[in-house]
């Protein structure tokens, strides 16, 4: 905290969060950055310390940073984009026609011909995009949604498709964007993990979705497990008092430092007082301080997970109210706390779009599932300025085709889905990019998975190709040798 | 498939036409000795350079984000080598030039944006057709071609590892040089310098520095380090009493014998072969799927361990167990089928719909498997293109490729694919299968006799003229219900056939030879076929054995591989070996002995043992007896001599051995002590894949590679789909939670802490019983003093939870808490550095 880098990423916050905003926007207005950072350091504005983050291995990042957590709501199973932000009218017109250009090489299963969408969609907001009846909340947003309409992927099966949107991979094992970002960036709140992912799925690549592979485990997502009303992490629950532990914790410390410290030799018993004290702090504090640290996530992560402190008015805005919403609701909303708090990626799992049959009935189940909840979020996080420091983002592992699966469904197309982007760093109020008038391709400014990984670095000041880890004889990136930046989407 | 969308993807994009056009590279006409004919000269000028600038720059040039098929069209040079494809031009011959193919919108189709117009077309033929004359001599920009060290001969001969160990190595002589300091200190025992010849090499660039060794550790310590390091278990306060009071000579020799002899050592041992090959008890990858049959691997692992089987024996197993000549032993026949599970158990992508893809993607994880665990190498590298940085070309990855091509992993290609399990042969179940057999057919007989009896009757009672194809109907009820029984009884019995044990397993498949994928990509084969066989350059000095036409090429792999006179395997597997009881490899890079590994702090050494190992007919007991029984492993690792200091400040790492590592555990070992000194461990071995709560040991706890259970990621057993050169270390606060909140350190110290509540009333005799449980050590006075005031304490806590704040417990009260205070006292223990640091 005592020198002061041009673009602050790990900066220590107040304990109060309009305090910790208020602060960091001065320091991105480009005030006396070096005065203020003092006046904290000596605790007068009542900084907790503790609350610092560590940083990440970049030391500053490479572009001034626009955003400075990513919240990543994703829709596991695929969502169909024609029937929810990929408007397109042909589908009506040439309903239950053969599709008119070939199909893909490679096609999960065969699918039939075009099938319209059983949904109405309506344009929203001074910009006037469509945005199908699946959606009337979100659609209340569109303003402030960058719409990306022409991702395409490479993996036409679930599993290779969730590895490729979390890890940039689909053959090798490889460390998953949320980890990269750690790695980055560090944390704000060293009291949290840096990276949580709450009710991952276990299948479809499972722990690698989130995982670490060779990057330092501390970057791996630390799993908010089960449905959101038991959420919890591993071990997180004291099974002592605070008290019981306190008496643990300090027995530790003076019987390892005392233990460290002894020179056992069997021919001469007397302990020898150890002279240097680095060998002691490299050794034997980290791993008090690790111990110290559980002992506070203890009480600070468990906070984050009482949702009851939040007001009615708020609880009623995520749809928590025992309904549908319910769940999807209380997921966004812990999302919603522990981003605030500091965590730096926060990726929160919805499934199972993945309607081969039964589009209608259970893509409509789906939706009303999760649009309150996600609209009550991005109300939530605007009015509390939040969206000034965090990107949203929405998505599933492909889209569906326009074809008809059974008659009643659609198969998974990798080859153009629809993700949105809302919040800092994004250009608001834009559709970017466009699929063919069926949307079975991306056709015009296609964005690969890599090039959306590469912007979304680029947003939180990464250049994703000096992001690296040395791993093997060979520096590996998130993007591997692929990746371009969406310019055009850069607020 | 995935290589051709992504190339598409960045040729088409926005980002990439938006750039500016690159400046030409700079021309240097002048440094050519033939002067192009002027006309020439002027027409590409004019007419070429401007349309490959335009047109064909982005994706092929020096300023290309990625060089589209490996092609340039920037210098003369890249034009005339070409790129994956072959040569751009044939100067004369615009037919057979495939810029001229591609411009022409044939095969291939360039540029990919849309056909140019006729006039650059015919222009482009005119050029080659008149010689394809072109000044542009260097190349230049930021993707120049890497200079590669291999393709200097010299750095790729004078690299150690590619080149074959001697097949003996001189033990180096060891009087004290006059370097040694003359003030030794009373616990230096110049006897006790060299117990191995391992001694000799380590300390001879020790004494060259002027530098002394550690002194050994006291018998407990080095008690305990040397029964975690061979059977992962903590050593019991009994095999601790008997050890300090056996006779001090020759005792921990004993100890050594003793602990090998333990089958509790394979299971250990087994633990670290299994990381090398990704070992998992489910699929991961895309399907989850169980993998039932995967643990008869990993008990073959534990089983040849425990054996001592020749370790060029359980690599070729492994490799090519099934093409062995067949055992008589029908037990030794299934594990040499067993052993191959090494190739079936990588993680894959059923559901991949392109299914040639998925045969690749399969060879591919099982080169990278091979080639890391075995011959320290990363060959996969090779997959799309040469080598970066060692002397591997694709050639040579699809040389070996063809090999596991030719061998069958998967049973079928169905949606979601099989992979291979054979049945393990049995005389008994074979017979079993056999008479079961004959009470089908006898069945079968009887069904067909009733019905052929009941059909000539319908004939000769004249109720129908023909058969028709379902007669069951006709028949006389009580004949109805006599095959309907029948036919019960048949499904049953087919049902209940008794099922031979299946292994995860590869056989022999069609021999194929591949040809190479054009950067990797399988819908881009080249022409020509590679024969099956190895990396080129590691058959200079062994040769690899003649690939019949009728066999894949495995039994040969593995014969090559174990042949005394390969530069790799057995230096990589001694370093291996040395790593896992050391804390650190003599190569730091335990899987990567090429170019841009770690060089050998101690290359004599690692060659002294590779060749002796040999010598001694690979057995891993007396490898480890010889690491064991040395001076060097014996040393203190908490050093605190004066010297101490000034050798941690120019020896950070301890590289030269001037004392031992301390080693933190894994989870397995620590999960396993922890149950097993509180009475808890199931010590029965082998089996199924276990759920979590087991209190087998942790190697037979089911790993799920979709949901590995916490505690193995928490404790960086984090990825069970790749192989493991060596397991990270690192200290994270769910590392502490775990040791704090787990329901296992949880219940096992109130297990204990209530047996020690039984076993003494004495507080501080209960101290000493905890510590002699725990860390099999006495505690010093400090300890102690602190532990007592850590029980009385907690009393007091535990007691306030539930009476207040200012009410002390009486007598009767602390009697009844003091389990609870001892089982703070046990999880403290547990979660003491000591506990889980092996000193």
């Amino acid at each position: 905290m005592n020198r002061m880098n041009p673009f602050p990423i790990s900066l220590g916050s107040c304990p109060e969060n309009t305090g910790r905003r208020a602060w960091m926007r001065s320091v991105t207005r480009g005030l006396a950055g070096i005065a203020l950072t003092d006046l904290l350091s000596g605790s007068v504005r009542g900084v907790d310390r503790d609350r610092v983050g560590s940083s990440g291995v970049l030391s500053q990042p490479h572009f001034p940073p626009k955003v400075k957590r990513i919240l990543f709501l994703f829709m596991h199973g695929g969502p169909s984009h024609v029937d929810t932000f990929d408007y397109k009218p042909e589908l009506i017109r040439l309903n239950g026609q053969p599709l008119p250009i070939p199909k893909p090489r490679i096609q999960f299963a065969q699918t039939g011909n075009l099938l319209q969408s059983p949904w109405a969609f309506k344009q929203y907001g001074q910009t006037g995009t469509w945005v199908s009846d699946l959606f009337p909340n979100v659609a209340q947003h569109v303003d402030d949604l960058t719409l990306l309409k022409s991702i395409h992927g490479s993996n036409e099966a679930h599993g290779g498709a969730l590895l490729k949107i979390h890890t940039g991979s689909d053959t090798f094992v490889r460390p998953s964007m949320g980890a990269w970002i750690s790695y980055g960036l560090g944390t704000e709140n060293a009291n949290l993990p840096s990276f949580i992912t709450i009710n991952p799925t276990l299948g479809h690549g499972g722990v690698r979705n989130f995982g670490s592979a060779f990057l330092p485990p501390i970057h791996q997502g630390t799993r908010i497990g089960g449905p959101a009303k038991d959420a919890k992490i591993e071990n997180l629950v004291p099974k002592n008092s605070a008290r019981l532990q306190r008496l643990q914790l300090d027995w530790m410390k003076d019987v390892d430092r005392h233990h460290f410290g002894t020179h056992r030799q069997s021919d001469h018993d007397q302990p020898v007082p150890l002279q240097d004290s680095e060998l002691l702090n490299s050794a034997v504090t980290a791993r008090e301080q690790s111990f110290e640290l559980a002992f506070r996530m203890q009480s600070e992560a468990l906070a984050q997970f009482k949702l009851e402190d939040e007001t009615a008015e708020t609880l009623a805005l995520y749809g928590i109210d025992g309904s549908a919403t319910d769940n999807f609701g209380r997921q966004c909303l812990l999302a919603r706390r522990l981003s605030e708090a500091g965590v730096r990626f926060v990726q929160v799992s919805h499934a199972y779009w993945d309607q081969h049959d039964e589009l209608k009935e259970k893509h409509a189940e789906l939706a009303g599932q999760v649009d309150k909840p996600i609209a009550g979020l991005l109300t939530d996080l605007k009015r509390r300025g939040l969206l000034d420091e965090t990107l949203v983002v929405w998505g599933g592992e492909f889209g569906r085709t326009p074809t008809a699966q059974g008659g009643n469904g659609r198969d998974h197309n990798p080859h153009a889905f629809t993700w949105w982007m809302a919040g800092a760093g994004a250009k608001p109020g834009i559709s970017y990019g466009a699929s063919d008038e069926f949307g079975f391709y991306a056709r015009d400014n296609k964005v690969h998975v890599h090039d959306l990984h590469a912007t979304i670095l680029h947003m939180l000041g990464i250049d994703h190709e000096r992001l690296t880890f040395r791993y093997g004889g060979r520096d590996f990136r998130l993007t591997d040798v692929h990746g371009s930046v969406i310019h055009d989407v850069l607020a | 498939m995935l290589l051709a969308v992504l190339c598409i993807a960045t040729a088409f994009h926005p980002d990439a036409t938006a750039q500016e056009p690159p400046t030409p590279s700079a021309v240097d006409a002048t440094a050519n000795s033939q002067e192009p004919d002027r006309a020439n000269l002027e027409f590409f000028e004019s007419r070429i350079r401007p349309a490959l600038i335009e047109h064909c720059y982005e994706c092929h040039s020096g300023q290309s984000k990625i060089v589209q098929g490996n092609l340039r069209l920037d210098s003369k040079r890249g034009v005339r080598d070409g790129g994956d494809s072959g040569p751009a031009v044939v100067p004369g011959n615009p037919d057979e030039s495939l810029i001229i193919q591609s411009l022409r919108y044939g095969t291939l189709q360039m540029p990919p944006s849309g056909k140019l117009s006729d006039t650059i077309l015919r222009d482009f033929e005119t050029w080659v057709l008149h010689g394809a004359t072109d000044p542009r001599e260097s190349l230049s920009g930021s993707n120049e071609p890497e200079n590669k060290p291999w393709r200097d001969p010299v750095a790729i001969e004078s690299h150690w590892a590619f080149r074959s160990a001697p097949r003996s190595v001189s033990i180096p002589k060891t009087n004290i040089p006059s370097g040694v300091p003359t003030d030794l200190p009373d616990w230096y025992d110049a006897s006790d310098a060299a117990q191995s010849p391992i001694d000799h090499f380590l300390r001879v660039p020790l004494r060259e520095k002027g530098w002394l060794p550690a002194p050994p550790a006291s018998p407990a310590v080095l008690m305990r380090r040397a029964t975690l390091d061979l059977t992962g278990l903590v050593p019991t306060p009994e095999e601790i009493e008997a050890y300090l009071a056996d006779d001090p000579d020759h005792r921990y020799e004993r100890l050594v014998d003793r602990l090998l002899a333990s089958p509790d050592y394979g299971v250990r041992w087994a633990r670290h072969w299994l990381d090398c090959v990704r070992y998992a008890d489910s699929n991961g990858a895309d399907e989850n799927h169980d993998m039932p049959n995967a643990w008869r691997y990993r008990d073959w692992v534990a089983n040849a361990l425990n054996e001592d089987l020749p370790f060029d024996q359980f690599a070729i197993q492994q490799i090519a167990g099934d093409l062995l000549p067949q055992p008589e032993n029908e037990t030794d026949r299934a594990r040499l089928i067993t052993a191959t599970g090494f190739w079936v158990l990588g993680p894959k992508m059923l559901a991949e719909q392109d299914k040639a893809k998925m045969r690749i993607d399969i060879v591919d994880e099982q080169i990278d498997t091979f080639s890391r665990t075995m011959l320290g190498a990363t060959l996969s590298c090779a997959r799309c293109h040469d080598h970066k940085f060692d002397p591997f070309t694709q050639e040579d990855y699809f040389a070996m490729a063809g090999v596991l091509m030719s061998t069958r992993t998967m049973a079928d290609e169905a949606f979601v694919s099989k992979w291979m399990e054979r049945p393990l042969p049995s005389h008994e179940i074979t017979q079993k299968r056999q008479s079961h057999q004959q009470q089908i057919d006898a069945a079968r007989k009887q069904l067909a006799m009733l019905k052929e009896e009941a059909n000539g009757r319908l004939l000769a009672e004249g109720k129908v003229e023909k058969i028709p194809e379902d007669p069951k109907a006709l028949y006389p009820p009580e004949t109805q219900k006599e095959v309907e029984r029948l036919t019960k009884e048949i499904e049953a019995l087919e049902k209940s056939m008794p099922a031979f044990d299946m292994s995860m397993a590869v056989e022999e498949n069609k021999p194929t030879d591949m040809p190479i994928h054009i950067r990797g990509n399988h819908l881009r084969p080249g022409e020509h076929p590679i024969p099956r066989g190895v990396p080129k350059i590691l058959v200079k000095a062994n040769p690899l054995p003649l690939i019949p036409s009728d066999q894949s090429g495995r039994l040969q792999l593995a014969q090559w591989l174990t042949h005394p006179d390969h530069p790799l395997f057995a230096r990589v597997m001694v370093n291996r070996i040395w790593m896992w009881h050391m804390g650190q490899g003599l190569v730091s890079s335990p899987s990567n002995f090429g170019m841009r590994g770690e060089s050998p702090t101690h290359p004599e050494l690692l060659d002294w043992l590779a060749s002796e190992w040999i010598q001694r007919g690979w057995s891993m007991k007396w490898l480890h007896r010889q690491i064991l029984l040395s001076s060097t492993y014996r040393m203190e690792s908490n050093r605190t001599d004066s010297n101490a200091a000034t050798y941690a400040e120019s020896d950070p790492e301890n590289r030269l051995w001037w004392r031992q590592n301390t080693k933190r555990m894994e989870i397995e070992p620590l999960r396993d002590s922890i149950l097993a000194c509180c009475g808890k461990l199931d010590a029965r071995m082998g089996g199924p894949g276990q759920a979590i709560q087991s209190p087998k040991r942790t190697i037979y706890l089911s790993i799920n590679r979709a949901a590995l259970a916490d505690m193995f990621s928490v404790f960086d057993y984090v990825d069970p789909a790749s192989h493991i050169e060596q397991r990270p270390v690192t200290t994270v606060p769910s590392q502490a939670l775990f040791l704090l909140n787990s329901d296992l350190v949880t219940n096992s110290s109130e297990w204990l802490g209530q047996k020690l509540a039984e076993r003494s009333n004495e507080d501080r005799q209960a101290v000493g019983f905890a510590f002699l449980a725990i860390l099999g050590r006495s505690p010093t006075d400090f300890e102690l003093e602190r532990s007592v005031t850590l029980l009385q304490q907690s009393t007091d806590a535990i007691h306030q939870e539930s009476a207040g704040p200012s009410t002390p417990p009486n007598e009767e009260q602390r009697i009844q808490l003091r389990p609870r205070a001892l089982a703070t006292l046990v999880r403290s223990l547990i979660a003491s550095r000591e506990f889980s640091w092996i000193e």
